[in-house]
């Protein structure tokens, strides 16, 4: 086992561009809500587009971790941030479910059988 | 007083500023500031307490009519959630890494005068002013912001471990009980209106969640007590706390959190609330339980696997798991003291060595645990811990009163004599 866990750049890579893609994709909205004359789109977009995404990109320069657990649950974040990002209707519930992420990856650590779990990480883990 | 009339335009890219500027800065100074750890760790701590504080202290605000916000986007129970964060980041990491030495006090006096004594009444319509809005922004200052840079100062150079850990109870009380509970009810509904429930109830549900809140505090206080260190992993201890409340259970915190949200749920009559209780059964199985084979484990290999054998996660035993046996001496000349050794014993000790001695009050140690002389009736408090679980919790709540009045009264005679005899020399 490694002493340290990184992750896959192609896996880094997909959540990075995911995460442009939503943001742009939100900024539109503010464009089209302008054009409607509503502000509200133009008002929340720092709060619930570039706060998730900076906490993304914070989360993928992150150090490498001392656990594959630890790696993982960072993950588990920014898969839920940019859910956060693509599903705005749910933010606030997505947001107030996030220990549930850690639950999920102590359940796959520790229930799941050792060669799906190892498979289904090296997905994500160099 | 400065009351200008600003264009709307403006207000709303102040808006945009007030949330991102703060981020940004918190963004470049922690990058700058990144060969030190500590001081990070208490730019993240005041960003929290402030969070929690500053959402109370605002509630405060506009329940006493000292001002309300305008508008209708992003309101999180009538607070812009941009302004409320961004606030927490300002005030917190942003001027606790940008001026690290320089006190709060001095930090902020030119805030409350020149920004908010001059600008305040140009807010309209981002926000509007009422009367005795100058008592709201000091209240804020002195309860919010005041202490979270504090905070953040003595966790970067290890001072004032006290003061720190009541900081961090203080803002975790905030953030868990006022924060979550909104935020809960913004989600799925329902609202506080305390004044509709009946006194009794809300009188029954403050006395249920003042015991239960014994037991997070009185944890709290032995990380800090008898581990050197505070209940936050970023901060840890420096040595496995078995001692006082969790020679019963191992999750006093969260067990406190998840009472605290069922008895809030049914004073509130408000399931949602209730179930946050679930969710702290799922941040322990996640997240506590990692940090606990990552870090306890590998610290205290031998210890936290003894420990983790004898002492339940969640349920409290009725008897305490002692590892090493404590002293309790006492004088038995003394009727008082004699007496209170008697009635100890009819309860039930386990795992406390009663000695007689000629000491004038009676005295508690266990050196092994880092518990060394303590005295008085912090050592009665310490002792009625060997009996059982409720005996815990009347000690507990013994030690939070008793531990700070002796460091409080310490202080003040150490003030008295610098005053009376530094002056003289």
């Amino acid at each position: 086992m490694p002493s340290v866990f990184q992750l896959r750049p192609a896996a880094g890579l997909v959540a990075g561009c995911g995460c442009i893609i939503l943001a742009v994709w939100r900024a539109v909205d503010v464009f089209a809500g302008l054009a409607n004359g509503s502000e509200h789109a133009l008002l929340a977009y720092p709060l619930t587009v570039i706060f998730p995404a900076v906490l993304i990109a914070i989360l993928l320069m992150f150090p490498p971790s001392q656990s594959r657990e630890g790696l993982l649950m960072r993950v588990g974040t920014i898969i839920q941030l940019l859910l956060i990002l693509a599903l705005p209707r749910f933010a606030l519930y997505l947001a107030l479910g996030m220990p549930v992420v850690f639950l999920v990856v102590e359940l796959f650590e520790t229930r799941l059988p050792a060669p799906l779990r190892d498979r289904l990480a090296r997905l994500v883990v160099a | 007083m400065i009351e200008l009339s600003l264009p709307v335009w403006l207000l709303w890219l102040l808006r945009w500023v007030l949330f991102l500027a703060p981020l940004a800065a918190t963004l470049v100074l922690a990058h700058k500031r990144r060969d030190k750890p500590r001081a990070l760790i208490g730019g993240l701590f005041a960003f929290l307490y402030g969070l929690g504080t500053i959402f109370v202290t605002h509630e405060l605000a506009i329940e006493m009519g000292w001002w309300h916000y305008g508008g209708d986007t992003q309101m999180f129970r009538d607070i812009p959630a941009d302004i409320w964060i961004g606030g927490a980041l300002a005030f917190g990491p942003v001027l606790a890494l940008a001026f690290p030495t320089v006190s709060p006090f001095v930090l902020l006096v030119p805030i409350v005068i020149g920004v908010h004594g001059t600008l305040f009444l140009s807010l309209p319509p981002l926000l509007f002013p009422g009367p005795n809005w100058y008592f709201g922004v000091v209240l804020v200052f002195v309860v919010a912001h005041l202490p979270g840079i504090y905070l953040a100062q003595w966790t970067a150079s290890r001072q004032h471990l006290g003061w720190r850990v009541t900081l961090l109870a203080i803002g975790f009380g905030c953030l868990a009980f006022a924060v979550l509970p909104s935020a809960i009810m913004e989600a799925m509904g329902g609202h506080w209106a305390l004044a509709e429930r009946s006194p009794v109830l809300l009188a029954a549900g403050a006395l249920a969640i003042g015991v239960c809140s014994v037991m997070g505090l009185a944890a709290v206080q032995m990380f800090a007590l008898y581990g050197n260190g505070t209940a936050i992993p970023l901060d840890p201890t420096e040595r496995l706390v078995r001692v006082g409340i969790f020679a019963f259970v191992r999750n006093p915190m969260q067990l406190c959190s998840a009472l605290v949200w069922i008895i809030l749920g049914a004073v509130l009559q408000n399931v949602w609330v209730a179930l946050a209780a679930l969710m702290a059964w799922v941040f322990v199985a996640g997240m506590v339980r990692w940090h606990h084979r990552y870090d306890l484990l590998l610290r205290f290999p031998e210890g936290w696997t003894e420990y983790v054998a004898h002492v339940p996660e969640w349920r409290p035993r009725w008897r305490p798991w002692i590892k090493h046996t404590a002293t309790l001496t006492f004088d038995p000349a003394n009727a008082a003291q004699d007496r209170i050794v008697h009635l100890l014993q009819r309860v039930g000790l386990t795992g406390l060595d009663i000695r007689a001695g000629g000491t004038c009050s009676m005295e508690y140690g266990c050196e092994a645990e880092g518990v060394h002389r303590l005295d008085g009736i912090a050592a009665f408090a310490m002792a009625i811990h060997h009996t059982n679980f409720v005996g815990a919790l009347v000690g507990a709540a013994v030690l939070l009163v008793a531990v700070p009045a002796a460091y409080l009264r310490a202080q003040l005679s150490n003030l008295v004599f610098s005053a009376r005899f530094g002056r003289a020399s």
